[in-house]
């Protein structure tokens, strides 16, 4: 029982921030597809993002292996309060992995539109987006601070 | 899960640029003769169209093209049957009112929207309504059949409506700020009609019976106002239209709506262009089309107005760009 509550940090970490990233890659990538149809030059423009909420999942893959480490090497029955605090650990990146993605998707549909509009100011499009990036960062780093 | 338009909508906004810029309409307005206008015409997005100086089978292309993608992008068929329903109800305007005064020939019509030709002159005919009609035109067709006087303007006065109702059935659920688009239109349409009919001495009651749902305004509050002689003070106190109360003003006064036209052209292009449009929605993909209509509509008028050598300046207060 105890360690399925350990593991369920490592789930919980990987799966939400996963799909997340899932969803906000596919709400931007479906955009971005709509202009390359027309423009496909602009394709190095809009890949940063796509690409963008993708991060998230990779933060929360990051934290999970480093999880799993700790679990697989840990000795539960000398530390009881290690299982939650396992837990308690993948929980940051797993819930600000989750909404950033698909906040910083919204914000990445935006972008892919102003960079058809206005191909001179994508670069902002991309600036506001990695706004949203900062708070899934936060959790990651809280996330990170808490391994047990 | 609810609509996004996310293909639509990321095509759109790189479709956006094959919209003539400002600049451009300043060089057409500034072409000598229709000639030079053409050979700038073929440098933009419609020289695709331009095949031997033919405008209007340019313009008739274009516009197929723009209601091709509106078809294949569209995820919400409420939003094809309320842009392309528009031409069936003017077809139906043209062939039911023809039909009903008793004109012998076949009536020019526009290309079918979703409603085959046949269905519309049956309909006058038929006993029951073809499935095709949809409930609002049917309900039309039994008012304009039960009209006492069958007199050419009582037609239009139930068509105006049937028009109004299709537009506002199907296109404002789509987004707020479409929705205000669309209210806008109606206000400005409404405030004319009223303006026409205090300038042709109607009565309160007949002018509100003119005057069509689906503005910010009710029909009776404009009414109201145009016997007590405020439409220009009402029209300056409805959101977006604040400008056209002057405007209003010196229309009625001079009798002309020329300039009331244009203004209330140019404030509804401002509201496509710069109104806040959800990336999330149907919205950008009606606007576009929208946008397109105008700029065809206004290329038909400059062109026209170039074949018929106008000074620039005449042709300025017609056309709300440059």
């Amino acid at each position: 029982m105890n360690e399925l509550i350990a593991y369920s940090g490592v789930v919980l970490a990987a799966a939400l921030s996963g799909i997340g990233s899932a969803i906000g890659v596919g709400l931007v990538g479906r955009a971005a597809a709509g202009v390359l149809s027309v423009d496909p030059k602009k394709f190095g423009k809009l890949l940063l993002l796509v690409a963008l909420p993708g991060t998230q999942g990779i933060y929360g893959f990051v934290i999970a292996f480093l999880l799993l480490g700790r679990i697989q090497g840990a000795d539960m029955a000398a530390d009881p309060s290690f299982v939650w605090k396992a837990f308690l650990a993948g929980c940051p990146v797993a819930f600000t992995g989750l909404l950033s993605a698909i906040h910083q998707a919204k914000v990445g549909v935006s972008g892919v539109a102003l960079a058809a509009k206005q191909p001179a100011d994508a670069a902002k499009g991309l600036i506001l987006a990695v706004f949203v990036e900062f708070y899934a960062i936060l959790g990651f780093l809280v996330s990170f601070l808490m391994l047990p | 899960m609810k609509s996004l338009f996310l293909f639509a909508n990321g095509r759109v906004s790189a479709l956006e640029k094959d919209l003539l810029p400002p600049r451009m309409w300043q060089m057409l307005l500034s072409a000598r003769d229709v000639e030079e206008a053409g050979r700038l015409l073929a440098d933009t997005w419609y020289g695709r169209f331009l095949q031997g100086g033919n405008f209007e089978n340019c313009f008739e292309q274009a516009a197929q093209a723009i209601e091709q993608e509106l078809m294949e992008l569209s995820e919400d068929p409420a939003l094809v049957r309320g842009i392309l329903h528009r031409r069936d109800v003017r077809n139906a305007r043209y062939i039911w009112k023809a039909a009903l005064s008793g004109h012998p020939s076949p009536v020019e019509t526009e290309r079918p929207g979703l409603i085959p030709l046949d269905v519309l002159r049956s309909a006058l005919t038929d006993s029951e309504p073809a499935p095709e009609l949809p409930a609002l035109m049917s309900r039309s067709l039994e008012e304009i059949r039960s009209l006492q006087e069958l007199s050419p303007a009582a037609i239009d006065s139930v068509m105006d409506r049937l028009a109004a109702a299709m537009e506002m059935e199907e296109l404002p659920g789509m987004y707020p700020g479409f929705a205000s688009f669309l209210a806008a239109r109606m206000d400005i349409l409404n405030f004319g009609i009223a303006a026409r009919c205090r300038l042709a001495g109607m009565d309160r009651t007949a002018s509100e019976q003119l005057l069509l749902e689906g503005g910010t305004r009710k029909p009776a509050e404009i009414a109201q106002a145009a016997s007590s002689g405020a439409l220009p003070a009402l029209i300056s106190d409805t959101v977006e239209l604040e400008s056209l109360g002057s405007v209003l003003r010196d229309a009625i006064a001079e009798k002309s709506f020329l300039e009331y036209s244009r203004e209330s052209e140019r404030i509804l292009l401002g509201m496509l262009d710069t109104g806040a449009f959800a990336v999330f929605g149907p919205a950008p993909l009606a606007a576009f089309v929208i946008k397109k209509e105008y700029e065809i509509s206004h290329l038909r008028i400059l062109l026209a107005a170039k074949a018929a050598r106008l000074e620039r300046s005449r042709l300025l207060r017609r056309l709300p760009r440059g």
